[in-house]
């Protein structure tokens, strides 16, 4: 429901913006325009607003460099050809502003509060009312909860530090919460030595670190222990002889030796490395290993694998272009080359026009492609607007709802590739079970237990075995997190939310139930604090209760699945080969397949299966 | 290193006579004056066999006026002799304030040099003897807070020793802080009539890289205690003596506040305005403050005057287990 309220816009949009490229020019876009500006004179006035800001606007929205590119117009074609594009700023501004409108609408009703000057000559019992509507400001609200040794590494490796889940109390977002976000994406990091730069030593005097008045230069060998493990990690590395993940892998110090041609950069290239056991270099070319354990294929990925010799000649060629714009140019002629989905084609092109808009060459693109892209940009600039305006946001009242919807929206659309994969449980066993043990449960949790927890439960056990399912993809790379975040969507006042149950591995049943009690709770008194927003590594979201049996959810942003539980109804099933009626509930599970496949995604399913049929699984 | 053949285990109390004994020995402008130090061999016995020594022009046995005591102490210093004075309890600094804080510590400034104040103040603090309120107290803060003064406070006998005769021959005013319940404790001491400490130099009196704690007094001692006890939890706890609590040496404390990036700060003395409170400012002022982990405790005595009942006063000072619980906060282990 909530999907196709905000799409809709798009989709006029999209209609717009393919009938622009295909050339019907203004008469049509007008029309479209008029369609959308009759319907009310708010929208109207909102539409004025949109295209003052967008006059305002310095930097043209990629989407129309992109427009002009391709088609080498002659030149009494351009006023015809700026108008089109005044005219489709303005419709993607009014859309824009339509959809706002609209949100706030239905999220605040239509009234709005008096005024002070009418506030003023109110009666008594209208007053009343006004406290509520004025809502201190928590000065909480927005900020980061974080230690200073967080927030210095945050800065120093240009982490966003909000993105960090804090794990120490209330929260608080600690050194290692931040380092577990940096990954350092091949050809943007160098090495002049091999060994890690530490803070005081010769190699960090040379990064021209200016703190550290009270060092004193250290050599590297005299530096204990700490400095043998990284070194123990780096050669166990070597030896490809771990399987399992390693919850430090992000961190230890990867050199590339086999690389000859590593260019070797000035030592102010070098990041400053507060600490020995956090050196986070991840070079995926040289990397086999780390793809078999938390880095999946990705089309991206298979692009850098097949052909190595092929990059490294190319940046021998051109040593002007950064890495990482090769990487693209070769994603894009391989792109041309294999007969791609929608979706594969889209991508590449997509990060040319945003990230390289100055490589000449850009091959004929199919004339779909081009509208999606029109349909599409626009919108990315709107979330990074969004974005900086959820930034300074200040007031704790505001919704959650229109960015969760957005990141949705937008995101989803451009970067996942969704398979989905459903199946039932027996839930009879857990239901005995929880006749049994509820009411000793709530004794001690103060919440009573539902099926709900028992799924957390064996959902937080299956993740750890299947960090795949728990991981989050960044551009090219995949990383499995180390701890596990269960989001639950909940139905609040402002619609679906998805606060979060932080560290859920380490949870016992009983730790459990009472998270999920105290969350809702929060929830429903309107007290969920801010970092227990956001950050899930995987969702839950349960529409049983509505009597829905089965079905598939979009992935929250940053997650690579979401889990989708139904109704537990009654069913005759054969049990013991004899026909009886058993309990049983359909889960699905949403999974973006860049980042795991299939597979995983059944063996991950089939290991909640297991833990749920037989309960007493979950004591091991 | 001092070689162990020259050192001899001796008591707090006895170190603190042996320094003084040394001094007045080779520097014979120094006398020693206070309440009942003579012939009774001083409040809590440190001053015992002095008189017998030096004679009642060198020992002298004052009446019970802190504030003649330590006015005449002032005014003896800037004739030239280098007077040590004992307040029999540190609570009785209170009467000898203005001498002190107004003269004593200003006279170097405000001629410009020409005149010097070359005394020590030894000044029995803390609680732990069932004293109650009046002669348990505290007071280093308020005296840090005086520039001209210095503070030190030693706690063990080899620090005692080597920081009285430091104080002897400061040509300042330095205020040296003993604990009562520290007088019997026992530990090898340099024999050596050279020994001294510098003032204004920080030690560290055990390596660790996992939480800083910065104490003195008798809580280090019961920061030791705790760093033991953590020790077999594999939590290793580096401790800190700044032994000179005006002008304190920050550096080390700084250095390993980034070793570590969490800081506990203790002392007996009542939290409140108290000399961890400092310690912690400098240390947040400096470049340590982008490596810290976790919130700074600080742990002090309760806002309180010292109980008489012996098992409320322990429970106003900081304990053992006030440590160990500080370090399972900062590293998340509660």
């Amino acid at each position: 429901m909530m999907e196709n309220e905000i799409i809709l816009p798009k989709e006029k949009l999209d209609m717009a913006a393919e009938n622009l490229t295909n050339a019907a020019t203004a008469e049509l876009a007008a029309t479209i325009k008029e369609d959308i500006v009759l319907d009310d004179e708010k929208q109207q006035a909102a539409l004025h607003e949109a295209a003052v800001d967008v006059n305002a606007e310095t930097e043209p929205i990629p989407t129309e460099a992109e427009i002009k590119e391709p088609a080498e117009d002659p030149a009494d074609e351009n006023f015809e050809e700026n108008l089109e594009e005044n005219l489709e700023e303005k419709l993607t501004a009014a859309i824009e502003a339509l959809e706002r409108s609209l949100e706030e609408t239905i999220k605040e009703g239509i009234k709005e509060p008096p005024s002070e000057a009418v506030r003023g000559i109110i009666k008594d019992e209208m007053m009343e009312e006004s406290p509520e509507n004025v809502i201190e400001p928590d000065p909480r609200v927005g900020k980061v909860r974080a230690t200073p040794a967080a927030r210095r590494i945050a800065r120093e490796f240009k982490v966003e530090i909000d993105k960090a889940t804090g794990s120490g109390p209330n929260g608080r977002i600690e050194a290692d919460d931040v380092k577990k976000l940096v990954v350092i994406q091949p050809g943007t990091f160098g090495y002049k030595s091999k060994e890690p730069v530490v803070i005081g030593t010769s190699l960090d005097k040379l990064a021209g670190n200016p703190s550290n008045l009270f060092s004193t230069p250290v050599k590297l060998e005299e530096i204990p222990e700490k400095k043998t493990v990284a070194r123990k990690k780096l050669k166990d590395m070597n030896q490809k002889t771990e399987k399992m993940p390693n919850p430090e892998l992000d961190f230890v110090p990867f050199v590339d030796e086999n690389n000859e041609n590593r260019e070797v950069k000035d030592a102010d290239v070098v990041t400053k490395v507060s600490a020995l056991d956090f050196v986070p270099f991840v070079d995926l070319k040289a990397e086999p290993l780390r793809e078999e354990i938390i880095v999946k294929p990705t089309p991206m990925h298979l692009l850098y694998e097949s052909e190595p010799e092929d990059l490294g000649l190319k940046s021998k060629k051109s040593p002007g272009l950064p890495r990482k714009n090769q990487i693209q140019d070769k994603n894009e002629t391989e792109a041309k080359e294999t007969e791609t989905t929608d979706q594969a084609a889209n991508e590449p092109a997509v990060n040319e026009i945003n990230e390289v808009p100055e490589v000449p060459e850009v091959p004929a693109v199919p004339e779909e492609i081009i509208a999606e892209i029109v349909a599409e940009a626009p919108q990315e600039s709107e979330l990074a607007g969004y974005y900086e305006e959820n930034h300074h946001e200040k007031n704790p009242t505001r919704s959650v709802r229109p960015k969760v919807i957005r990141k949705y929206l937008v995101k989803n659309k451009v970067e996942t590739a969704v398979i989905s994969l459903t199946t039932e449980i027996d839930m009879t066993e857990i239901k005995d079970l929880r006749k049994k043990i509820t009411k000793k449960i709530e004794e001690q949790a103060r919440y009573r237990c539902t099926y709900t927890d028992f799924l957390l439960l064996a959902t937080s056990r299956a993740l750890v075995k299947h960090p795949l399912i728990n991981a989050r993809r960044e551009d090219d790379v995949v990383v499995a997190h180390t701890y596990v975040n269960i989001g639950l969507t909940v139905e609040s006042e402002h619609g679906f939310i998805v606060p979060v149950i932080l560290n859920a591995q380490t949870m016992n049943f009983v730790e459990i139930v009472k998270g999920r009690g105290d969350l809702l709770k929060a929830v429903k008194n309107k007290h969920l604090p801010q970092d227990q927003l956001e950050g899930s590594t995987f969702t839950i979201t349960n529409l049983g209760m509505y009597g829905i049996r089965e079905f598939t959810a979009i992935i929250n942003q940053t997650n690579s699945a979401i889990l989708s539980v139904g109704e537990v109804v009654q069913r005759i099933r054969i049990h013991q080969g004899e026909p009886v009626v058993r309990s049983v509930m359909k889960i699905s599970l949403n999974l973006d397949q860049r980042v795991a496949n299939g597979v995983d995604g059944a063996k991950f399913l089939q290991d909640i299966k297991a833990d749920m049929e037989n309960p007493s699984l979950l004591l091991f | 290193m001092m070689k162990t053949s020259d050192m001899t285990k001796m008591t707090y109390r006895n170190a603190i006579r042996l320094g003084i004994t040394e001094e007045m020995r080779l520097d014979r402008d120094v006398i020693f004056l206070g309440e009942d130090i003579g012939v009774y061999g001083g409040a809590f016995g440190v001053s015992k066999g002095l008189l017998e020594e030096f004679g009642e022009e060198r020992i002298l046995d004052t009446p019970i006026s802190e504030g003649a005591i330590v006015g005449t102490a002032v005014g003896a210093a800037t004739t030239g002799l280098r007077p040590i004075c004992e307040m029999m309890f540190m609570d009785f600094i209170t009467l000898g304030m203005d001498a002190l804080v107004n003269q004593g510590a200003k006279m170097r400034y405000m001629f410009g040099g020409q005149s010097q104040v070359p005394m020590v103040l030894r000044l029995p603090s803390g609680s732990g003897t069932g004293a109650a309120a009046q002669h348990s107290q505290s007071l280093e803060a308020w005296l840090c807070h005086v520039p001209g003064l210095k503070v030190v406070s030693p706690s063990t006998p080899a620090q005692a020793k080597g920081l009285i005769k430091a104080a002897i021959r400061d040509n300042n005013p330095v205020c040296f802080i003993e604990h009562k319940m520290l007088y019997d404790a026992v530990g090898l001491v340099p024999l050596d009539d050279d020994y001294t400490l510098e003032i204004g130099k920080t030690i560290v009196e055990r390596p660790g890289q996992d939480v800083t704690i910065v104490a003195y007094g008798t809580t280090l001692a019961k920061a030791i205690e705790a760093a033991e006890f953590l020790d077999e939890e594999g939590i290793r706890v580096e401790i800190l003596n700044p032994l000179t609590l005006y002008p304190m040496d920050m550096k080390p404390i700084i250095e390993s506040v980034i070793k570590t990036g969490c800081l506990i700060v203790a002392h007996e003395a009542a939290k409140t305005g108290g000399v961890g409170g400092e310690i912690v400012a400098r240390v947040v002022e400096s470049e340590a403050f982008d490596y810290l982990t976790a919130p700074i405790i600080r742990l002090g005595g309760l806002d309180v005057p010292i109980p008489f009942n012996q098992e409320l006063e322990a429970a106003v000072v900081p304990q053992r287990n006030d440590f160990v619980h500080g370090v399972y906060r900062l590293l998340n282990r509660e």
